[in-house]
């Protein structure tokens, strides 16, 4: 499919739109037709919660020694992929670099398909893409910064 | 400077842990551990590493989570060829042994041998056994070992412990419910150093200084002085049937290396060779090799799933009752969009 930038007047975008696609068209009054689904989520994520914390309980740390580092450093878990970076990357600076490049990149995300007109994500292919392989990306490299042996973090151990 | 006084004062009691503690008579590798205080240490290391050099799988299984005193098979796999031998320790060749070393949490036994699966029953008859490893501390029976047994007499490779999970809610109970770390590690094969840091003749020799090799001789009988786990005397052992390799350096100063009988010389060590220090003299000669898995356990209280369950049907009927009030609510508005006529 050629790609084209978005237009409003696009006779053929114009077709779908009528049709109900690519807008939202399931509106409900908030009360009290969402305010009761709001109950039905909060009760399950409640639940959800209270299920995993019963079965599948946190464990308790080991103590703290100060004089003794443990075989495999890890930070906090939000900085997983990140840390899979600086490890895996030969170069100091250039982890540096690509650390750097992360908070760059997102501050770039929205201007980057700025000339298109529609908010639909399914019409904003670039910035979609944007995302959807950032996350994959991030979550490759969030895993593997929880394997020890770097080569075997690369592949996940799966080849 | 504060900070460096404390750390060598720990390492000094440390030291000192290691010199005092009563000397154990100990056949072989996973009873070395008891020379340690701390067998696994903080940084999670299992002292099995300090002489077991090479890396190998190790697997085990432990139930998700288990009740106040049942008992649970934990199983544990030593993976490796069966079909090659490995180097004896007086260089003839010598069926692979395997053995382990298993930290279950604190309060956690074996159980008694009538509470034993059958299988775990079946698995003990081959293996002979789980022993505590520090027998004078009944307070410490969490900590146990498989002393090494020739591997291919135990079917699968596989070691199942049956273990009895302790019930907090007993009066003298100083556990609590809650997750805990069962850390194994297991052995297949001998070790590299001796607890007194002198190579094994499982071990690969290295050229100590660079030079010239001016001579090799065969068949030499030869003393090494061996340490058999922390704390023990040294012992004196002969090997016969080793290699004496001696080394001049550009000064003219000799090196001698003597190589107990297992690992084979290298085509290239011959006399007149120039070798440079650290380089290999000798092949590797381990096939065997170490490795340590961890996994969590629950020890859960029943009454807590109970009220759990009983949690989820009060959540599910809440749900229900919400969707419903949206039903008879959308039906309202779809009567009243009809009456205005839209």
């Amino acid at each position: 499919m050629p790609l084209k930038r978005p237009e409003l007047d696009d006779p053929e975008i114009r077709e779908l739109l009528e049709q109900g696609m690519g807008h939202n068209t399931y509106g409900e009054p908030f009360w009290p037709n969402d305010i009761l689904i709001f109950g039905v989520v909060i009760l399950g994520t409640i639940f959800g919660v209270i299920a995993l914390a019963v079965l599948d309980p946190a464990k308790m740390g080991e103590p703290a020694d100060p004089f003794n580092t443990p075989l495999h450093i890890l930070p906090e878990w939000y900085f997983y992929p990140v840390f899979q970076i600086l490890r895996v990357v030969p170069n100091k600076l250039l982890g540096v670099v690509l650390m750097a490049a992360i908070p760059i990149g997102l501050a770039l995300v929205p201007f980057i398909e700025n000339v298109n007109k529609f908010q639909n994500p399914f019409r904003r292919p670039l910035a979609t893409a944007v995302f959807l392989i950032g996350t994959v990306v991030t979550m490759y490299l969030g895993i593997g910064a929880m394997i020890p042996d770097i080569p075997k973090s690369l592949t996940l151990g799966l080849f | 400077m504060k900070k460096q006084w404390i750390a060598g004062a720990f390492s000094l009691t440390a030291a000192l842990a290691g010199l005092v503690s009563v000397p154990h008579r100990a056949s072989a590798w996973p009873s070395f551990a008891v020379g340690y205080e701390e067998a696994r240490e903080s940084s999670g290391k299992i002292v099995c590493a300090n002489c077991h050099l090479a890396a190998k799988p190790t697997e085990i299984e432990v139930p998700q989570s288990v009740l106040p005193g049942k008992v649970f098979d934990l199983k544990i796999h030593v993976p490796y060829d069966t079909k090659i031998q490995q180097v004896g320790a007086d260089g003839s060749p010598a069926p692979m042994q395997i053995g382990a070393y298993i930290q279950l949490p604190e309060g956690f036994t074996v159980a008694d041998e009538k509470e034993w699966s059958a299988e775990a029953k079946e698995s003990i008859e081959k293996y002979g056994g789980v022993t505590p490893l520090y027998a004078d501390k009944p307070e410490r029976s969490n900590i146990l070992i498989i002393n090494q047994i020739d591997g291919s007499t135990v079917p699968g490779q596989e070691f199942i412990v049956p273990v009895k999970a302790p019930d907090p809610n007993a009066k003298d109970a100083k556990v609590n419910f809650g997750k805990y770390g069962v850390y194994v590690g297991a052995n297949r094969g001998r070790g590299q150093v001796y607890s007194n840091g002198v190579a094994s003749n499982n071990a690969q020799y290295n050229a100590p200084v660079a030079g010239t090799i001016s001579a090799v001789q065969t068949g030499v009988t030869f003393t090494d002085k061996l340490q058999y786990g922390l704390g023990n005397e040294l012992t004196d052992f002969e090997y016969t049937g080793g290699i004496r390799v001696t080394i001049t350096d550009e000064k003219g100063k000799a090196t001698v290396v003597n190589i107990p009988p297992g690992p084979k010389l290298l085509d290239t060590v011959k006399q007149g060779a120039q070798i440079k220090a650290g380089a290999p003299l000798t092949n590797d000669p381990n096939i065997g090799g170490y490795g340590q898995e961890e996994r969590d356990v629950v020890l859960q209280d029943p009454q807590r799933v109970t009220w759990l369950v009983a949690f989820l049907a009060a959540a599910f009927v809440c749900q229900l009752l919400l969707v419903l009030k949206k039903k008879q609510v959308e039906k309202v508005q779809e009567f009243e969009a009809q009456k205005q006529g839209l």
